[in-house]
């Protein structure tokens, strides 16, 4: 007997709205719906009496002098929850009119307590009751009219709704507003550029209630609460965190050890950066991995969603028929953006969406002028995500030429990751990058990457950068292992061979030997069943191979395996991209001797040095840590200078260096070669002559004109501080 | 909410103990008297407005179901008793007890469902006090 009783609830049957009552109306309250003229009263007042209405639990509805109870009908017809049988049976309708005009408000008291006592109805309707309020004497004449109503109601037990056109003035001096239980205001008026309908509960006893303005909308079905901010509360997942592969390829490198399920992106960028399509390769590389994505259109049909797929190859047409991926377009006109947020929600939970793309948020907001409101919904869009434990790719436009984030600026404090798509004019083109701007909870490899969208979808070459090394430092050159070079000679000049996984840069003027040098190289690795790769970035594989031959030095009796020759032109990659083309090649061969020529063609396809240096010298780490003895040409602008090796300052990079140089001689010009520096090893310092006839690179005598160097002395110092010797 | 079977058995076994087997004249006044200490009690905390509506719906439902007790009246202390009285030969015995348990019953029902039952214990409580008109076993309120 002494334990606490809850109140009994009654079901509104209008979506949401008990959400807003914690779980709707208290049974046996008084409650007045105002709202000027046109708001939604009648519609609302009817649909929850409709709902309700049964045999057993009556409706009485007592029309006063308002509409009359024939036109009501009629209006209410259109209305789904509208049931012509529930006139005979649950609900009835009483036309105070008639008496209102003759006796005033004492009659019109007992006949609504007769009616009352006759029906013993569980709600009473009274609309409008407002015109109590013009047929009183006095205030206190209303406020007893309104007491002693209110008290026969309460003992009754009715749920009890007044309608009436009040406004804020009522409701701060209407004697009604102390006396009744609850107060629900119905409004409209324009916001965001359209007129929108308001509801506000600013009263009700007996229970917890938001005190919040909510939108909502009237259609065929009635009335439709929108309440994202009740209906959508973030819940508490705990600790475990589950992750996400995209599937898309190498972004997973970015990502580490994947996307935290629950967590929302930002697919941000400039028009034109390939947001789409990494939203529909998000969603399609999960379909193929068994988990169901949906994505949410406000820009592209999705015909031309369809269409977009099928030109990158991809058979996305199957994995909509067979349920893994739902495309939902909606029209920008027909945005609204508390409703669409619920629709969001109730499709990610139907679909069991794990997936979830919005393209792009900045459409879907586009008529929120408040930035506040604005991250309230991008905040309510990110809490759909979480509570399905999805993940959540959001596209958002960055207006050109500033250094946002996103659209409205304010979308990134709430979500938990970015990927920044951007596009850079590189020569004639246009080049394409993406880079993990932010991911809570995830280490990820940080700067922005090379991207390519082609046949097969996205392509995206990670850069490993200097604090992120793919598998830390490599270990330490080992003297006692060294790799015959091939050329005749010069293994005696380097203390026996190039020490393995050592990188070596051989400049030298064009013309002088420096591929040939590496063809030998390569060959010699494949006699000795050590595979090797040859990338040519000048010449072509033709050009390669009919110039090995003239020099005897044929490639094509070796197997593919032992000797490959890739040939990747300037106009299809960019030296950005070359870490993760090769680090592909050299994983799937084995590769154990390299040849890269030349590296002068990644410096012409970059103009920005600093970069490459950093890439040249990711690349040797690289090339190191997987075994790989390697050797690099430079093209040396100059035939005879000493000076430097390199014009850009490239040589830090290198184990060893062989410089390749013309000397006046009698009759003309004769090639030199000396090795300026070897890394951990002894090597003659000397400069010799040397001829380049059938077989190769054939090392000479000792030339004039020497001079000196030694392996500690920095042969290729920064601009500027260069020093003739 | 407290369930309508419970007030209406609290009633019954408080009937059983103080007016079993009496004749209807001394049935209705322990019934008045029964009745009247449940709205003193009552109206301590719900004033005499608020009990008038609620005993108007009581004396709606219990003359629909027995028709004879709409010859109960109102009074400052819940219901007169005379026009019953006055008429009581004319009814069936158990038909009068019955009539006026349904009444005590739903006015039970109705004040507990109306305030969450908060009032309930103490409203049992007063009833309990009372006793039979004779023999003087049970203290009268």
């Amino acid at each position: 007997m002494t334990k606490k009783k809850q109140i009994a609830r009654i079901e509104s049957g209008v979506r949401n709205l008990d959400a807003l009552f914690h779980g709707g109306l208290p049974k046996g309250s008084v409650v007045v719906v105002g709202g000027p003229p046109g708001a939604g009263k009648t519609i609302l007042t009817q649909q929850i009496c409709f709902h309700n209405a049964s045999r057993k639990q009556r409706v009485v509805y007592f029309n006063t002098l308002s509409e009359p109870t024939a036109k009501t009908l009629r209006n209410l017809d259109p209305f789904s929850f509208f049931d012509p049988k529930k006139l005979d049976d649950g609900m009835q309708f009483i036309d105070l009119g008639t008496i209102l005009r003759s006796e005033g408000l004492a009659e019109a008291s007992n006949l609504i307590m007769q009616g009352i006592k006759k029906a013993k109805p569980a709600i009473v309707v009274i609309d409008s009751f407002k015109v109590f309020d013009d047929l009183s004497k006095s205030k206190a004449e209303l406020r007893k009219f309104g007491y002693e109503l209110a008290v026969n109601l309460m003992a009754w037990e009715t749920t009890t709704f007044l309608l009436g056109e009040y406004g804020p003035r009522d409701i701060a001096t209407n004697p009604l507003f102390s006396i009744v239980d609850g107060l629900m205001i119905v409004t409209q008026r324009e916001q965001s550029g359209e007129q929108q309908r308001f509801i506000q509960i600013p009263k009700m006893r007996g229970t917890e209630h938001s005190r919040d303005e909510h939108t909502f909308v009237i259609t065929s079905h009635g009335i439709e609460v929108f309440a994202p901010r009740v209906t959508i509360p973030r819940e508490d997942r705990g600790d475990v965190v589950s992750r996400c592969k995209t599937g898309i390829s190498r972004l997973d490198e970015l990502l580490n050890e994947g996307i935290p399920r629950g967590s929302s992106l930002l697919v941000a960028g400039v028009a034109g950066t390939g947001k789409t399509v990494l939203l529909l390769e998000f969603l399609y590389r999960g379909a193929q991995a068994g988990e169901k994505g949906i994505i949410f259109s406000f820009e592209e049909t999705s015909e031309r969603l369809r269409a977009t797929a099928r030109g990158l190859g991809w058979d996305l047409d199957h994995e909509i028929e067979r349920g893994m991926i739902e495309i939902l377009f909606i029209p920008q006109p027909a945005i609204h953006v508390e409703g669409h947020l619920l629709m969001m929600q109730e499709r990610v939970e139907a679909t069991q969406a794990r997936r979830v793309a919005v393209d792009s948020v900045s459409v879907f907001l586009h008529k929120v002028k408040d930035r506040q409101i604005g991250r309230e919904k991008v905040f309510q869009l990110a809490s759909v995500i979480q509570n399905a434990q999805a993940v959540g790719f959001f596209a958002t436009d960055i207006p050109y030429g500033t250094q946002q984030l996103s659209r409205f600026g304010v979308e990134e404090t709430v979500v938990d990751g970015i990927l920044l798509l951007s596009s850079t004019e590189e020569a004639l083109e246009r080049e394409r990058y993406i880079e993990v701007y932010k991911l809570r909870n995830t280490g990820h490899l940080k700067g922005r990457h090379s991207m390519t969208i082609g046949h097969g979808g996205i392509t995206i070459y990670p850069r490993h950068g200097l604090d992120d090394p793919l598998d830390g430092p490599p270990p330490a050159l080992d003297p006692s292992r060294r790799l015959p070079t091939g050329v005749h000679g010069l293994d005696e000049l380097l203390g026996g061979g190039l020490l393995e996984r050592s990188v070596t840069l051989v400049s030298g003027s064009a013309g002088i030997g420096k591929s040939t040098l590496g063809l030998q190289f390569i060959l010699e690795g494949a006699k000795r069943k050590e595979p090797g790769l040859y990338v040519a970035l000048e010449e072509g594989p033709d050009q390669i191979l009919a110039s090995a031959d003239a020099l005897g030095l044929s490639l094509k009796g070796h197997s593919k395996r032992l000797l490959d020759l890739v040939y990747l032109s300037r106009q299809s990659f960019r030296a950005s991209q070359f870490l993760t083309i090769l680090n592909d090649k050299i994983r799937s061969q084995n590769t154990r001797r390299l040849v890269l020529d030349s590296v002068s063609q990644m410096v012409k396809s970059t103009e920005v040095s600093e970069d490459l240096r950093q890439l040249l010298y990711a690349l040797t780490v690289q090339f190191k840590s997987l075994g790989v003895t390697t050797l690099l040409t430079l093209e040396s602008r100059s035939l005879f200078s000493t000076d430097t090796v390199t014009e850009h300052g490239y040589s830090p990079i290198a184990d060893n260096i062989v410089m390749l140089r013309y000397q006046q001689a009698s009759g003309g010009l004769r090639p030199t070669l000396a090795v300026v520096k070897t890394r951990g090893s002894a090597h003659d310092r000397g400069t010799y002559a040397y001829s380049i006839t059938q077989g190769g690179v054939h090392i000479g005598e000792r030339a004039d004109g020497t001079w000196v160097s030694s392996a500690e002395d920095d042969p290729d110092p920064p601009p500027g501080k260069r020093e003739r010797r | 909410m407290e369930d309508e079977g419970e007030h209406a058995a609290f009633v019954q076994a408080w009937m059983d103990r103080v007016a079993k087997g009496l004749p209807a004249d001394q049935l209705i006044q322990t019934f008045e008297r029964g009745f009247a200490a449940l709205w003193g009690r009552a109206n301590q905390t719900l004033g005499d407005v608020t009990l008038n509506a609620i005993l108007d719906r009581v004396f709606v439902n219990a003359a629909e179901q027995f028709p004879f007790l709409a010859a109960l009246e109102t009074s400052t202390t819940g219901v007169r008793c005379e026009r019953l009285a006055e008429r009581a030969h004319s009814f069936n015995d158990d038909q009068l007890a019955e009539g006026l348990r349904f009444m005590l019953a739903e006015f039970l029902t109705v004040l507990g469902n109306l305030t969450a039952e908060i009032l309930t214990p103490a409203l049992h409580s007063e009833l309990a006090k009372v006793g039979p008109a004779r023999g003087g076993q049970e203290t009268d309120p």
